[in-house]
């Protein structure tokens, strides 16, 4: 009896298990499998597979997207793609490199109002985009900069700081304060210790927030939309201006361009994080 | 001895606070007077929490003392900070470096000082060589043993060959027939280098197997020093007692003072006569007993000898030896140690008999006593 009920158990868990994973997927499936439908008018519609929407965004001349009468050329959102990457690499150095030392300085140093510090570091993390994105733009209109692809990264760096912080401070508290001590004592600098110990130890960590900045940044809707400029469109805000007036195929190709992009970089990531140095096995030695 | 004519260590009346997370201030040092010689094993024994690792990290400047001098041959270093200080450390958790390999960690403080690559290779060979573990370069830290890493820590202080050797607790993560192994090897390293060493350690046999002199810190404060066996027969007073080696402390008071003879009443009541020197009537004391010294039957004149009566609790045979434990007739229980007992002796050391301990007086150490 009791064996039946666990078999009942077992299957009904795993249909569940089925079905929320199908619910994950499939919307994201459905996109990636549109991508290919050969059919300009209504991609709901199969019409046979077809490469045509991959040609038409890297600007090889195909049947389909002539036909189609759209407002947004594939120009315009080639450059609001570049836009958007140019964004997110600045974004990305900006935010590693300030992250990282604010990182560094609160973990390694005693300062007064240091709790307070970590606080006003969180915060815009924990912000809502919405009232971020207005506060940035009455910010910039007020302080007289022009909105543009300058305004998209300050913008970005605001919160993408916090994220770096977060994950690089994780790494150095799990890190073995010893270690630059003994590089201390041996005679290193701490401009030494940092260079040679310090940061090979973090790099993981450091790498990982980048890695977060970059994608956030480029996915980042919101905001954006607020302080973005008239000529400096990023790849979200132009998709979400195009659906307004019916969805382009290309969409479809672009969305799974951006997701193989998206899954390179976390393997990327994740091959990163298991390649990192084995933590030292001395933490069994303090007794 | 030579500590005092060219010490590579002063250190002149340290003090350190430390404010707990309560808010209590704790004096971790309390004026500490310390001078280590050149090619001296200096040991800082005490339990935890009496200062020592203050003291060390003091010596390597990860902590600075609140007041009192700190010279390193002949320099104050009060305020020059570690990476300046010519002393490297070996820790407890060895610190090995986990993303560079055994060369490049021996190698570091070479690399440092800008050492040529040829130099270095050669140098990095031979200290690893000088800790048995020559060959190894390429590996990294995580692929060694305990042991292991425990040299390569030793091989990366010591290559080039700092005035000073700070270890901290070093043997204290390795297994006992490895502790045992590597204290002997750190006394015939020590000796070969020519490096003063001083060593942290709680383990009282660690530091009287080891070193030349031993500091016994308590408290923040130097309870003695000396060299091991003086520490281990004249402890200064009832905390080094206790602390270094098993002990019996009788109470006793000074009676009577005539011709260089002093008649002291022991807890039992039996008068006791010593040597007078420095005794004054009515003055308090400790007689220190180690199990060693007891005898199951006079081995000499009576008078030179004092005698202990109880109730035997306990006899264990501990290898070559038999323990026993003796309930005093005053209530206090006496440790001993027998040798060669005898059938018919074994008879006496069971549990229940009434036993009478001899001792020598001249082989009793008198440690003044709180009255």
């Amino acid at each position: 009896m009791n064996r039946l009920l666990g078999l009942v158990g077992r299957r009904l868990l795993g249909g569940y298990s089925l079905a929320f994973f199908v619910f994950l997927y499939l919307p994201i499936g459905l996109i990636v499998a549109y991508s290919f439908n050969g059919n300009p008018l209504n991609m709901m519609i199969w019409s046979g597979a077809s490469l045509d929407w991959y040609r038409s965004l890297f600007g090889l001349s195909n049947s389909l997207s002539e036909n189609a009468l759209y407002v947004e050329s594939t120009g315009q959102l080639l450059a609001a793609l570049r836009t958007s990457l140019a964004v997110a690499l600045v974004t990305t150095l900006i935010s590693t490199l300030v992250g990282t030392l604010t990182a560094l300085a609160l973990a390694r140093y005693r300062f007064r109002l240091q709790g307070f510090y970590r606080v006003l570091l969180f915060l815009p993390m924990l912000m809502p985009d919405i009232v971020l994105g207005i506060a940035l733009l009455i910010f910039f209109v007020g302080a007289g900069v022009p909105l543009g692809k300058g305004s998209i990264i300050i913008g970005h760096c605001t919160f993408l700081i916090s994220y770096v912080f977060l994950i690089v401070s994780a790494r150095l508290a799990g890190m073995d304060t010893r270690l630059e001590e003994a590089s201390a004592d041996l005679g290193a600098s701490a401009w030494t210790t940092l260079r040679r110990i310090t940061l090979p130890q973090i790099l993981p960590g450091v790498l990982g927030g980048a890695l977060l900045a970059f994608i956030i940044s480029m996915d980042d809707l919101v905001i954006t939309y607020f302080i973005s400029g008239v000529d400096s469109t990023t790849l979200p805000v132009f998709i979400y201006g195009m659906i307004r007036r019916g969805i382009k195929p290309e969409i479809n190709a672009i969305a799974t361009l951006l997701l193989l992009a998206s899954l390179l970089i976390a393997s990327l990531g994740l091959y990163l994080r298991n390649r990192k140095p084995a933590t030292s096995s001395d933490d069994h030695a303090h007794g | 001895m030579s500590h005092a004519n060219n010490p590579v260590v002063e250190i002149r009346a340290a003090v350190k606070h430390y404010r707990t997370p309560e808010g209590h201030a704790v004096r971790a040092l309390d004026g500490v007077d310390l001078s280590v010689g050149a090619n001296e094993f200096v040991t800082l024994l005490g339990p935890s929490g009496c200062g020592k690792t203050t003291l060390l990290r003091t010596i390597s400047g990860f902590e600075s003392l609140d007041s009192g001098e700190l010279l390193i041959q002949g320099v104050a270093m009060n305020q020059v900070p570690p990476n300046r200080r010519p002393v490297h450390t070996v820790f407890q958790s060895y610190a090995l470096f986990p993303h560079l390999s055994i060369g490049d960690n021996v190698g570091y403080a070479l690399d440092v000082r800008g050492v040529a690559r040829a130099e270095r290779r050669q140098r990095v060979g031979a200290a690893l060589e000088l800790v048995g573990m020559g060959g190894l370069e390429k590996r990294k830290p995580g692929q060694l043993s305990g042991g292991q890493q425990q040299r390569v820590a030793l091989a990366r202080a010591i290559v080039d060959r700092p005035a000073l050797l700070l270890l901290d607790e070093p043997l204290s993560a390795l297994d006992r027939q490895l502790r045992q192994a590597m204290q002997r090897e750190l006394k015939n390293l020590q000796h070969e280098l020519g490096i003063a060493f001083v060593f942290v350690t709680h383990d009282q046999e660690e530091a009287l197997t080891m070193s030349d002199r031993i500091v016994v810190l308590n408290g923040g404060h130097v309870q003695q020093v000396g060299a091991p066996q003086d520490i281990y027969d004249r402890p200064a007073n009832a905390f080094v007692a206790g602390f270094i080696g098993e002990s019996n402390l009788l109470r006793a008071r000074v009676e009577s003072c005539a011709d260089g003879v002093a008649t002291l009443v022991g807890e039992q009541g039996d008068p006791l006569r010593l040597p007078s020197a420095g005794l004054q009537v009515g003055q308090p004391l400790h007689i220190l007993l180690r199990p060693e010294q007891f005898h199951l039957d006079c081995p000499g004149d009576p008078a030179a000898h004092g005698a202990l009566d109880g109730v035997v609790e306990q006899t264990v045979f501990i290898g070559k030896d038999f323990e026993v434990s003796l309930l005093s007739a005053t209530g206090s229980r006496i440790k001993a140690v027998v040798r060669d007992a005898s059938r018919q002796a074994l008879q006496r050391l069971h549990p229940g008999s009434s036993l009478r301990l001899w001792y020598a007086l001249d082989a009793a150490h008198l440690i003044a006593g709180e009255a």
